[in-house]
Protein backbone atom coordinates (compact mmCIF):
# COMPACT_ATOMS: atom_id res chain seq x y z
CA UNK A 1 0.00 0.00 0.00
CA UNK A 2 1.56 3.51 -1.04
CA UNK A 3 2.04 5.31 2.20
CA UNK A 4 -0.28 8.93 2.27
CA UNK A 5 1.62 11.98 1.53
CA UNK A 6 1.53 13.87 4.59
CA UNK A 7 2.88 17.07 3.39
CA UNK A 8 3.83 17.69 -0.52
CA UNK A 9 5.93 20.64 -1.60
CA UNK A 10 5.72 21.65 -4.92
CA UNK A 11 7.90 24.69 -7.05
CA UNK A 12 6.86 26.67 -4.26
CA UNK A 13 8.44 30.49 -4.47
CA UNK A 14 7.86 32.97 -1.96
CA UNK A 15 8.65 36.96 -2.38
CA UNK A 16 9.02 39.20 0.83
CA UNK A 17 9.67 43.00 0.10
CA UNK A 18 10.40 42.39 -3.23
CA UNK A 19 13.21 39.99 -2.76
CA UNK A 20 12.98 36.48 -2.97
CA UNK A 21 12.44 34.52 0.38
CA UNK A 22 11.42 30.88 -0.98
CA UNK A 23 12.96 29.69 -4.36
CA UNK A 24 11.50 26.49 -5.78
CA UNK A 25 11.32 24.34 -2.97
CA UNK A 26 9.98 20.73 -3.58
CA UNK A 27 9.57 18.43 -0.29
CA UNK A 28 7.93 15.42 0.38
CA UNK A 29 7.13 14.04 3.39
CA UNK A 30 5.10 10.60 4.32
CA UNK A 31 2.91 10.25 6.84
CA UNK A 32 4.36 9.67 10.44
CA UNK A 33 7.63 10.67 9.52
CA UNK A 34 9.78 12.75 11.02
CA UNK A 35 12.17 15.01 9.21
CA UNK A 36 14.22 17.81 9.89
CA UNK A 37 15.02 21.47 8.22
CA UNK A 38 18.84 22.39 8.73
CA UNK A 39 20.14 25.88 7.43
CA UNK A 40 21.80 29.10 7.90
CA UNK A 41 20.58 31.72 9.14
CA UNK A 42 17.61 33.95 7.21
CA UNK A 43 17.84 30.76 4.65
CA UNK A 44 13.69 30.88 4.69
CA UNK A 45 13.30 28.03 7.10
CA UNK A 46 10.62 29.71 8.98
CA UNK A 47 8.69 30.97 5.82
CA UNK A 48 8.52 27.34 4.41
CA UNK A 49 6.93 26.40 8.14
CA UNK A 50 4.66 29.26 8.02
CA UNK A 51 3.56 28.28 4.31
CA UNK A 52 2.98 24.74 5.04
CA UNK A 53 1.33 26.03 7.97
CA UNK A 54 -1.50 27.91 6.08
CA UNK A 55 0.02 31.11 7.60
CA UNK A 56 0.84 32.57 4.33
CA UNK A 57 0.39 32.25 0.58
CA UNK A 58 3.19 31.15 -1.75
CA UNK A 59 3.56 33.48 -4.74
CA UNK A 60 4.23 30.17 -6.91
CA UNK A 61 3.58 26.71 -6.56
CA UNK A 62 1.29 24.13 -4.74
CA UNK A 63 1.50 22.94 -0.99
CA UNK A 64 -0.45 19.74 -0.27
CA UNK A 65 -1.49 18.74 3.38
CA UNK A 66 -2.69 15.46 3.72
CA UNK A 67 -3.31 15.37 0.24
CA UNK A 68 -5.53 18.53 0.71
CA UNK A 69 -4.40 21.73 -0.68
CA UNK A 70 -3.63 24.58 1.85
CA UNK A 71 -5.27 27.73 1.88
CA UNK A 72 -5.73 28.09 5.62
CA UNK A 73 -4.74 26.60 8.65
CA UNK A 74 -5.22 22.69 8.54
CA UNK A 75 -7.39 21.49 11.40
CA UNK A 76 -4.98 18.56 11.64
CA UNK A 77 -2.14 20.95 11.64
CA UNK A 78 -0.50 22.08 14.47
CA UNK A 79 2.50 24.44 14.87
CA UNK A 80 4.97 25.14 17.63
CA UNK A 81 6.96 28.27 16.80
CA UNK A 82 10.11 29.95 17.38
CA UNK A 83 10.89 30.27 21.70
CA UNK A 84 7.86 29.49 23.53
CA UNK A 85 4.64 30.59 22.55
CA UNK A 86 2.32 29.71 25.70
CA UNK A 87 -0.32 33.02 26.09
CA UNK A 88 1.41 34.67 29.06
CA UNK A 89 -2.21 35.96 30.12
CA UNK A 90 -3.68 32.56 29.89
CA UNK A 91 -3.33 29.88 32.86
CA UNK A 92 -1.53 26.62 31.98
CA UNK A 93 -4.52 24.88 31.91
CA UNK A 94 -6.26 27.59 29.57
CA UNK A 95 -3.29 27.35 26.88
CA UNK A 96 -3.29 23.29 26.56
CA UNK A 97 -7.35 23.80 26.31
CA UNK A 98 -7.72 27.11 23.70
CA UNK A 99 -6.96 24.44 21.33
CA UNK A 100 -10.02 22.33 21.93
CA UNK A 101 -12.12 24.94 22.79
CA UNK A 102 -11.48 27.18 20.01
CA UNK A 103 -12.82 24.07 18.06
CA UNK A 104 -15.82 23.65 19.71
CA UNK A 105 -14.59 20.74 22.57
CA UNK A 106 -16.61 21.32 25.37
CA UNK A 107 -14.55 23.06 27.99
CA UNK A 108 -15.28 20.08 30.84
CA UNK A 109 -14.43 17.72 28.26
CA UNK A 110 -11.61 19.97 27.24
CA UNK A 111 -10.40 19.99 30.43
CA UNK A 112 -9.89 16.38 31.40
CA UNK A 113 -7.97 15.56 27.68
CA UNK A 114 -5.77 18.41 28.57
CA UNK A 115 -5.13 17.71 32.46
CA UNK A 116 -4.38 14.13 30.98
CA UNK A 117 -1.61 15.52 28.83
CA UNK A 118 -0.24 17.83 31.75
CA UNK A 119 0.20 14.73 33.85
CA UNK A 120 1.94 12.70 31.00
CA UNK A 121 4.71 15.31 31.03
CA UNK A 122 4.84 15.77 34.91
CA UNK A 123 3.08 19.39 34.92
CA UNK A 124 -0.40 18.42 36.50
CA UNK A 125 0.41 20.53 39.19
CA UNK A 126 1.50 23.27 37.05
CA UNK A 127 -2.02 23.61 35.53
CA UNK A 128 -3.16 26.90 37.48
CA UNK A 129 0.16 28.61 37.11
CA UNK A 130 0.87 31.09 34.75
CA UNK A 131 3.52 30.54 32.35
CA UNK A 132 6.09 32.65 33.44
CA UNK A 133 6.13 30.99 36.74
CA UNK A 134 7.56 27.76 35.17
CA UNK A 135 10.80 27.32 33.77
CA UNK A 136 11.87 26.96 30.38
CA UNK A 137 12.00 23.27 29.74
CA UNK A 138 8.91 23.30 31.45
CA UNK A 139 7.22 25.75 29.38
CA UNK A 140 8.16 23.51 26.32
CA UNK A 141 6.57 20.55 27.71
CA UNK A 142 3.37 23.01 28.19
CA UNK A 143 3.27 24.03 24.91
CA UNK A 144 3.85 20.57 23.28
CA UNK A 145 0.91 19.22 25.42
CA UNK A 146 -1.02 22.04 24.18
CA UNK A 147 -0.26 20.91 20.14
CA UNK A 148 -0.86 17.38 21.18
CA UNK A 149 -3.87 18.10 22.77
CA UNK A 150 -5.57 18.47 19.46
CA UNK A 151 -4.14 15.14 18.07
CA UNK A 152 -2.59 16.66 15.14
CA UNK A 153 -1.96 14.98 12.10
CA UNK A 154 1.28 17.28 11.06
CA UNK A 155 3.30 18.72 13.85
CA UNK A 156 5.41 21.98 12.38
CA UNK A 157 8.10 22.51 15.20
CA UNK A 158 10.28 26.06 14.49
CA UNK A 159 13.39 26.05 17.31
CA UNK A 160 11.51 23.65 19.72
CA UNK A 161 14.35 23.22 21.68
CA UNK A 162 16.02 26.76 20.79
CA UNK A 163 17.44 28.52 24.03
CA UNK A 164 17.54 25.75 26.32
CA UNK A 165 20.60 24.66 28.25
CA UNK A 166 21.81 21.33 27.15
CA UNK A 167 20.56 18.31 29.29
CA UNK A 168 17.45 19.64 29.31
CA UNK A 169 17.19 20.12 25.55
CA UNK A 170 18.91 16.77 25.54
CA UNK A 171 15.62 15.39 27.73
CA UNK A 172 13.06 17.02 26.09
CA UNK A 173 14.26 15.63 22.69
CA UNK A 174 13.98 12.27 24.02
CA UNK A 175 10.83 12.57 24.90
CA UNK A 176 9.52 14.16 21.99
CA UNK A 177 10.89 11.44 20.26
CA UNK A 178 8.76 8.93 22.79
CA UNK A 179 5.64 10.84 22.22
CA UNK A 180 6.25 10.58 18.55
CA UNK A 181 6.74 6.87 18.35
CA UNK A 182 3.58 6.41 20.28
CA UNK A 183 1.27 9.09 18.53
CA UNK A 184 3.39 8.65 14.74
CA UNK A 185 2.25 12.49 13.80
CA UNK A 186 4.34 13.44 10.74
CA UNK A 187 6.54 16.07 12.00
CA UNK A 188 8.67 18.69 10.44
CA UNK A 189 11.18 19.92 12.70
CA UNK A 190 13.34 23.44 11.64
CA UNK A 191 16.81 23.76 13.90
CA UNK A 192 20.09 24.61 13.35
CA UNK A 193 21.79 22.40 15.53
CA UNK A 194 22.68 19.71 13.02
CA UNK A 195 23.50 16.90 16.21
CA UNK A 196 19.70 17.60 16.70
CA UNK A 197 18.94 17.20 13.68
CA UNK A 198 20.52 13.93 12.83
CA UNK A 199 19.73 12.56 15.99
CA UNK A 200 15.90 13.21 16.25
CA UNK A 201 14.74 12.17 12.58
CA UNK A 202 14.64 9.87 9.67
CA UNK A 203 15.77 12.63 7.12
CA UNK A 204 17.58 15.68 6.83
CA UNK A 205 16.95 18.45 4.81
CA UNK A 206 19.87 21.02 4.28
CA UNK A 207 18.60 24.68 3.03
CA UNK A 208 20.70 27.13 1.12
CA UNK A 209 20.44 30.64 1.42
CA UNK A 210 20.71 32.57 -1.52
CA UNK A 211 18.89 31.22 -3.72
CA UNK A 212 16.62 29.67 -0.86
CA UNK A 213 15.63 26.11 -1.78
CA UNK A 214 16.85 22.58 -0.90
CA UNK A 215 20.25 21.83 -1.39
CA UNK A 216 20.99 18.43 -0.22
CA UNK A 217 18.94 15.74 1.51
CA UNK A 218 20.17 12.57 3.82
CA UNK A 219 18.06 9.79 4.67
CA UNK A 220 19.35 8.91 8.05
CA UNK A 221 19.37 5.22 9.28
CA UNK A 222 19.65 4.63 12.80
CA UNK A 223 17.18 2.59 15.05
CA UNK A 224 13.91 3.87 15.37
CA UNK A 225 13.82 3.86 19.63
CA UNK A 226 17.08 6.15 19.82
CA UNK A 227 16.15 7.06 23.47
CA UNK A 228 17.32 3.07 24.15
CA UNK A 229 20.50 2.96 22.76
CA UNK A 230 23.57 4.04 25.10
CA UNK A 231 25.42 6.94 23.80
CA UNK A 232 24.15 7.30 20.50
CA UNK A 233 24.13 10.80 20.56
CA UNK A 234 27.96 10.17 20.89
CA UNK A 235 28.39 7.07 18.86
CA UNK A 236 30.62 6.67 15.24
CA UNK A 237 27.81 6.36 13.16
CA UNK A 238 25.74 9.71 14.42
CA UNK A 239 28.90 11.86 14.07
CA UNK A 240 29.38 10.48 10.67
CA UNK A 241 25.71 11.46 9.84
CA UNK A 242 26.73 14.97 11.60
CA UNK A 243 29.41 15.27 9.63
CA UNK A 244 27.44 14.37 6.39
CA UNK A 245 25.14 17.22 6.84
CA UNK A 246 27.49 19.37 8.17
CA UNK A 247 29.72 19.18 5.10
CA UNK A 248 26.47 20.42 3.11
CA UNK A 249 25.50 22.78 5.27
CA UNK A 250 28.88 24.64 4.50
CA UNK A 251 28.95 24.14 0.62
CA UNK A 252 24.94 25.15 0.89
CA UNK A 253 26.45 28.48 2.80
CA UNK A 254 28.95 29.33 -0.10
CA UNK A 255 26.25 29.22 -3.06
CA UNK A 256 25.11 32.59 -3.13
CA UNK B 1 9.60 45.15 65.06
CA UNK B 2 11.64 47.78 63.80
CA UNK B 3 8.27 48.47 61.15
CA UNK B 4 6.39 48.04 64.16
CA UNK B 5 7.87 51.43 65.69
CA UNK B 6 7.87 52.53 62.77
CA UNK B 7 4.13 52.30 62.00
CA UNK B 8 2.54 53.51 65.20
CA UNK B 9 5.11 56.65 65.10
CA UNK B 10 2.78 56.66 61.65
CA UNK B 11 -0.26 56.06 63.45
CA UNK B 12 0.42 58.59 66.43
CA UNK B 13 0.76 61.37 63.69
CA UNK B 14 -2.56 62.19 63.28
CA UNK B 15 -3.51 61.74 67.40
CA UNK B 16 -0.54 64.82 68.13
CA UNK B 17 -1.83 66.81 65.15
CA UNK B 18 -5.64 66.48 67.15
CA UNK B 19 -4.35 66.86 70.34
CA UNK B 20 -1.91 69.95 69.49
CA UNK B 21 -5.24 71.40 67.66
CA UNK B 22 -6.92 70.91 70.78
CA UNK B 23 -4.90 71.76 73.15
CA UNK B 24 -2.32 74.65 71.91
CA UNK B 25 -4.01 78.27 71.71
CA UNK B 26 -4.50 79.39 67.92
CA UNK B 27 -1.76 82.45 66.67
CA UNK B 28 -2.75 85.84 67.12
CA UNK B 29 -3.29 86.41 63.97
CA UNK B 30 -5.89 84.14 63.49
CA UNK B 31 -7.62 83.87 66.65
CA UNK B 32 -11.12 81.52 67.06
CA UNK B 33 -10.39 79.06 64.27
CA UNK B 34 -13.58 77.06 63.72
CA UNK B 35 -12.00 73.51 64.85
CA UNK B 36 -14.67 70.77 64.93
CA UNK B 37 -14.35 69.70 61.15
CA UNK B 38 -10.38 69.41 61.13
CA UNK B 39 -10.70 67.53 64.13
CA UNK B 40 -13.21 64.77 63.56
CA UNK B 41 -11.25 64.33 60.12
CA UNK B 42 -8.00 63.55 61.93
CA UNK B 43 -9.95 61.54 64.37
CA UNK B 44 -11.20 60.03 61.68
CA UNK B 45 -8.03 59.44 59.80
CA UNK B 46 -6.39 58.13 63.20
CA UNK B 47 -9.01 55.37 63.61
CA UNK B 48 -8.76 54.18 59.92
CA UNK B 49 -4.74 54.32 60.12
CA UNK B 50 -5.09 52.72 63.15
CA UNK B 51 -7.59 50.12 62.17
CA UNK B 52 -5.35 48.97 59.09
CA UNK B 53 -2.53 48.68 61.34
CA UNK B 54 -4.54 46.13 63.64
CA UNK B 55 -5.47 44.47 60.49
CA UNK B 56 -2.12 44.01 59.05
CA UNK B 57 -1.13 42.61 62.73
CA UNK B 58 -3.63 39.77 62.51
CA UNK B 59 -3.02 39.10 59.06
CA UNK B 60 0.43 39.15 59.17
CA UNK B 61 3.06 38.41 55.80
CA UNK B 62 -0.07 38.35 53.71
CA UNK B 63 -0.96 41.90 53.51
CA UNK B 64 2.71 42.98 54.08
CA UNK B 65 2.71 45.17 50.86
CA UNK B 66 -0.77 46.56 51.53
CA UNK B 67 -0.27 47.78 55.10
CA UNK B 68 3.47 49.31 53.58
CA UNK B 69 1.33 51.21 50.60
CA UNK B 70 -0.99 52.94 52.89
CA UNK B 71 1.70 53.69 55.91
CA UNK B 72 3.57 55.41 52.68
CA UNK B 73 0.69 57.21 52.13
CA UNK B 74 -0.07 58.19 55.63
CA UNK B 75 3.34 59.55 56.57
CA UNK B 76 2.73 61.95 53.59
CA UNK B 77 -0.32 63.18 54.59
CA UNK B 78 0.20 62.89 57.99
CA UNK B 79 3.39 65.21 58.28
CA UNK B 80 1.35 67.76 55.85
CA UNK B 81 -1.14 68.38 58.04
CA UNK B 82 0.61 68.40 61.01
CA UNK B 83 3.37 70.79 59.79
CA UNK B 84 0.11 73.04 57.98
CA UNK B 85 -1.38 73.21 61.12
CA UNK B 86 1.61 74.23 63.86
CA UNK B 87 2.90 76.65 61.15
CA UNK B 88 0.16 78.32 59.81
CA UNK B 89 -2.47 78.01 62.46
CA UNK B 90 -0.32 77.53 65.65
CA UNK B 91 2.64 80.30 64.99
CA UNK B 92 0.81 82.26 62.77
CA UNK B 93 3.28 82.20 59.86
CA UNK B 94 2.22 83.81 55.90
CA UNK B 95 -0.53 85.88 55.71
CA UNK B 96 -3.83 84.44 56.81
CA UNK B 97 -5.75 85.56 53.62
CA UNK B 98 -3.50 83.78 50.92
CA UNK B 99 -2.70 80.90 53.64
CA UNK B 100 -5.91 80.11 55.90
CA UNK B 101 -5.19 77.77 58.39
CA UNK B 102 -6.58 73.93 58.63
CA UNK B 103 -8.94 74.85 60.15
CA UNK B 104 -10.45 77.24 58.17
CA UNK B 105 -9.97 75.31 55.18
CA UNK B 106 -11.67 72.14 56.48
CA UNK B 107 -14.70 74.40 57.80
CA UNK B 108 -15.54 74.89 54.41
CA UNK B 109 -17.10 71.51 54.00
CA UNK B 110 -19.79 72.41 57.05
CA UNK B 111 -20.39 75.99 55.41
CA UNK B 112 -20.59 75.06 52.24
CA UNK B 113 -21.67 71.43 52.73
CA UNK B 114 -24.56 71.94 49.96
CA UNK B 115 -22.80 73.88 47.42
CA UNK B 116 -19.25 72.14 47.83
CA UNK B 117 -19.56 68.55 49.28
CA UNK B 118 -23.05 67.71 47.57
CA UNK B 119 -24.01 69.22 44.81
CA UNK B 120 -20.37 70.23 43.40
CA UNK B 121 -18.92 66.84 43.96
CA UNK B 122 -21.14 64.63 43.12
CA UNK B 123 -21.86 66.28 39.69
CA UNK B 124 -18.33 66.67 38.79
CA UNK B 125 -17.97 62.65 39.57
CA UNK B 126 -21.25 61.91 37.45
CA UNK B 127 -20.05 63.81 34.36
CA UNK B 128 -16.51 62.06 35.07
CA UNK B 129 -17.73 58.49 35.40
CA UNK B 130 -20.17 58.96 32.05
CA UNK B 131 -17.75 60.74 30.30
CA UNK B 132 -14.90 58.77 31.09
CA UNK B 133 -17.01 55.34 30.99
CA UNK B 134 -18.53 56.47 27.49
CA UNK B 135 -15.00 57.10 26.00
CA UNK B 136 -13.55 53.45 27.42
CA UNK B 137 -16.30 51.47 26.21
CA UNK B 138 -16.09 52.93 22.63
CA UNK B 139 -12.39 53.15 22.38
CA UNK B 140 -10.92 49.71 23.97
CA UNK B 141 -13.15 47.67 21.06
CA UNK B 142 -12.34 50.20 18.54
CA UNK B 143 -9.43 50.27 19.11
CA UNK B 144 -8.58 46.48 18.89
CA UNK B 145 -10.69 46.20 15.37
CA UNK B 146 -8.43 49.18 14.02
CA UNK B 147 -5.33 47.72 15.28
CA UNK B 148 -6.34 43.51 13.72
CA UNK B 149 -6.93 45.62 10.86
CA UNK B 150 -3.71 47.20 9.26
CA UNK B 151 -5.44 48.38 6.09
CA UNK B 152 -8.11 50.31 7.90
CA UNK B 153 -5.23 51.57 10.28
CA UNK B 154 -2.84 52.27 7.15
CA UNK B 155 -5.57 54.15 4.96
CA UNK B 156 -8.17 55.70 7.17
CA UNK B 157 -7.63 55.74 11.30
CA UNK B 158 -4.10 56.20 11.87
CA UNK B 159 -4.12 59.65 9.37
CA UNK B 160 -6.96 60.47 11.05
CA UNK B 161 -6.18 60.05 14.38
CA UNK B 162 -3.04 62.16 13.71
CA UNK B 163 -4.81 64.98 12.48
CA UNK B 164 -7.66 65.07 15.29
CA UNK B 165 -5.57 63.56 18.34
CA UNK B 166 -3.11 66.44 18.99
CA UNK B 167 -6.06 69.28 19.02
CA UNK B 168 -6.60 69.96 22.26
CA UNK B 169 -10.02 69.18 23.64
CA UNK B 170 -10.18 72.08 25.85
CA UNK B 171 -10.73 73.90 22.77
CA UNK B 172 -13.94 72.51 21.66
CA UNK B 173 -15.35 73.54 25.20
CA UNK B 174 -16.84 76.74 23.60
CA UNK B 175 -18.19 75.27 20.62
CA UNK B 176 -19.35 72.24 22.64
CA UNK B 177 -21.83 74.45 24.60
CA UNK B 178 -22.88 76.39 21.65
CA UNK B 179 -24.23 73.11 19.63
CA UNK B 180 -25.64 70.87 22.39
CA UNK B 181 -28.86 71.16 24.39
CA UNK B 182 -27.19 71.72 28.03
CA UNK B 183 -23.89 73.06 29.32
CA UNK B 184 -23.63 69.47 31.33
CA UNK B 185 -24.00 67.38 27.97
CA UNK B 186 -21.20 69.30 26.75
CA UNK B 187 -19.29 68.99 29.29
CA UNK B 188 -19.24 65.37 29.43
CA UNK B 189 -18.77 66.05 25.63
CA UNK B 190 -15.70 67.14 26.09
CA UNK B 191 -14.34 65.18 28.88
CA UNK B 192 -15.49 61.93 26.53
CA UNK B 193 -13.11 64.06 23.48
CA UNK B 194 -10.17 64.39 26.25
CA UNK B 195 -10.39 60.73 27.73
CA UNK B 196 -11.06 59.12 24.21
CA UNK B 197 -7.64 59.65 22.05
CA UNK B 198 -5.35 58.29 24.68
CA UNK B 199 -7.57 54.64 25.61
CA UNK B 200 -7.83 54.82 21.49
CA UNK B 201 -4.31 55.13 20.78
CA UNK B 202 -2.89 53.28 23.14
CA UNK B 203 -4.91 49.66 22.53
CA UNK B 204 -4.20 50.36 18.51
CA UNK B 205 -0.72 50.52 19.88
CA UNK B 206 -1.13 47.52 22.33
CA UNK B 207 -2.11 45.19 19.71
CA UNK B 208 0.21 46.26 16.90
CA UNK B 209 2.92 45.50 19.14
CA UNK B 210 1.40 42.38 20.15
CA UNK B 211 3.69 39.85 18.70
CA UNK B 212 1.82 38.55 15.43
CA UNK B 213 3.06 34.76 16.54
CA UNK B 214 0.48 34.89 19.04
CA UNK B 215 -2.34 35.41 16.46
CA UNK B 216 -0.86 32.99 14.54
CA UNK B 217 -0.97 30.60 17.08
CA UNK B 218 -4.46 31.21 17.68
CA UNK B 219 -5.10 30.86 13.80
CA UNK B 220 -3.42 27.55 13.79
CA UNK B 221 -5.49 26.74 17.03
CA UNK B 222 -8.61 27.47 15.00
CA UNK B 223 -9.84 30.22 16.92
CA UNK B 224 -12.30 32.12 15.81
CA UNK B 225 -12.79 36.04 15.36
CA UNK B 226 -14.55 36.40 18.30
CA UNK B 227 -11.93 34.09 20.56
CA UNK B 228 -8.78 35.59 18.92
CA UNK B 229 -10.52 39.29 20.09
CA UNK B 230 -11.15 38.07 23.90
CA UNK B 231 -8.38 35.62 24.58
CA UNK B 232 -5.79 37.53 22.58
CA UNK B 233 -5.85 40.57 21.13
CA UNK B 234 -7.99 42.19 24.67
CA UNK B 235 -5.21 40.73 27.06
CA UNK B 236 -2.98 40.53 24.95
CA UNK B 237 -3.10 44.56 24.93
CA UNK B 238 -4.40 45.31 28.46
CA UNK B 239 -1.27 46.72 29.69
CA UNK B 240 -0.87 48.96 27.08
CA UNK B 241 -4.70 50.29 27.18
CA UNK B 242 -4.11 50.67 31.16
CA UNK B 243 -1.55 53.09 30.27
CA UNK B 244 -3.90 54.89 27.98
CA UNK B 245 -6.43 54.66 30.63
CA UNK B 246 -4.04 56.54 33.11
CA UNK B 247 -3.32 59.27 30.81
CA UNK B 248 -7.30 59.36 29.58
CA UNK B 249 -8.02 59.76 33.41
CA UNK B 250 -5.49 62.41 33.40
CA UNK B 251 -6.48 64.51 30.43
CA UNK B 252 -10.53 63.81 31.64
CA UNK B 253 -9.89 65.65 35.07
CA UNK B 254 -7.88 68.41 33.46
CA UNK B 255 -10.66 69.17 30.33
CA UNK B 256 -13.16 68.83 33.32
CA UNK B 257 -12.03 71.73 35.14
CA UNK B 258 -11.37 73.76 32.25
CA UNK B 259 -14.89 73.03 30.55
CA UNK B 260 -17.20 73.42 34.41
CA UNK B 261 -14.70 76.82 34.69
CA UNK B 262 -16.46 78.32 31.70
CA UNK B 263 -19.63 76.55 31.46
CA UNK B 264 -20.29 76.45 35.20
CA UNK B 265 -22.61 78.46 37.24
CA UNK B 266 -24.08 78.53 41.01
CA UNK B 267 -27.20 76.42 38.71
CA UNK B 268 -24.51 74.13 37.31
CA UNK B 269 -21.97 73.53 40.12
CA UNK B 270 -18.85 71.23 40.02
CA UNK B 271 -15.73 70.91 41.31
CA UNK B 272 -13.74 73.10 38.52
CA UNK B 273 -16.04 76.01 38.19
CA UNK B 274 -15.95 75.78 42.23
CA UNK B 275 -12.38 76.47 42.10
CA UNK B 276 -12.70 79.11 39.40
CA UNK B 277 -15.36 80.51 40.86
CA UNK B 278 -14.04 81.40 44.14
CA UNK B 279 -10.49 82.26 43.11
CA UNK B 280 -11.96 85.80 41.46
CA UNK B 281 -13.51 86.25 44.69
CA UNK B 282 -9.87 85.36 46.64
CA UNK B 283 -11.82 83.01 48.90
CA UNK B 284 -8.58 81.14 49.04
CA UNK B 285 -10.07 78.80 52.09
CA UNK B 286 -12.59 77.25 49.75
CA UNK B 287 -9.90 76.87 47.00
CA UNK B 288 -7.66 75.04 49.03
CA UNK B 289 -10.70 73.01 50.57
CA UNK B 290 -12.20 72.24 46.95
CA UNK B 291 -8.63 71.46 45.69
CA UNK B 292 -8.25 68.85 48.35
CA UNK B 293 -11.75 67.40 47.60
CA UNK B 294 -10.09 66.50 44.10
CA UNK B 295 -7.29 65.45 45.08
CA UNK B 296 -9.54 62.96 47.29
CA UNK B 297 -11.53 61.66 44.71
CA UNK B 298 -8.62 61.15 42.33
CA UNK B 299 -6.77 59.36 45.17
CA UNK B 300 -9.80 56.54 45.65
CA UNK B 301 -10.55 56.62 41.95
CA UNK B 302 -6.87 55.90 40.84
CA UNK B 303 -7.07 53.20 44.05
CA UNK B 304 -9.87 51.39 42.74
CA UNK B 305 -8.45 51.04 38.73
CA UNK B 306 -5.05 50.27 40.28
CA UNK B 307 -6.93 47.33 42.53
CA UNK B 308 -8.89 45.98 39.29
CA UNK B 309 -5.22 46.28 37.61
CA UNK B 310 -3.76 44.05 40.13
CA UNK B 311 -5.95 41.33 39.32
CA UNK B 312 -6.46 41.57 35.66
CA UNK B 313 -2.49 41.99 35.27
CA UNK B 314 -1.53 39.17 37.41
CA UNK B 315 -0.08 37.03 34.31
CA UNK B 316 2.95 39.62 34.03
CA UNK B 317 5.85 39.34 35.78
CA UNK B 318 6.36 41.51 38.40
CA UNK B 319 9.45 42.95 40.20
CA UNK B 320 11.66 42.93 36.74
CA UNK B 321 14.06 45.52 38.08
Amino acid sequence: MRAMKAVEVTGVKKLGNGKVVLENVDMEVNEGEFVSIVGPQACGKSTLLRLIAGLDQPDAGKIKILEEEVSKPHPKVGMIFQETLLFPWLKIIDNVTFGPISRGVEKVEAEREATKWLESFGLAKFADKWPYELSGGMQRRATIAMMMVNQPKVLLCDELLGGLDLITRNAIADEFLKLWHEKKPTVLYVTHLLEEAVYLSQRVYVMSAKPSKIYETFEIDLPEKRWEVPNLRFSEKCADYVNKVREAFVEAMKVA
Amino acid sequence: MNSTIKYSAIVSLFLITLLVNIFVPDAANRPDQPKLVFNIIMAIFFAAILGFFIYGHIMGKQSKQRVQTVMDLSVIFGMFFFLWLVIVGKLGFLDPLRYPSPNTVFDVYRSDFQLLVVRSTSDTIWRLVEGYVVATILAIPLGLFVGRHTKIHDRVAYPVAKMVAPIPPIIFVPYAIELLPNIDLAVKFVIFIGAFWPIYVNTVYGVRNLDYRYIEAANTLGASERRLYTKVLLPGSLPSIYAGLFIGLVLAFIVLAVAEGIGGSHDIPGLGWYVLYFADLFYYDKIIAAILLIGFVVVIWTAISDRMQDRLLKWQKKGAW
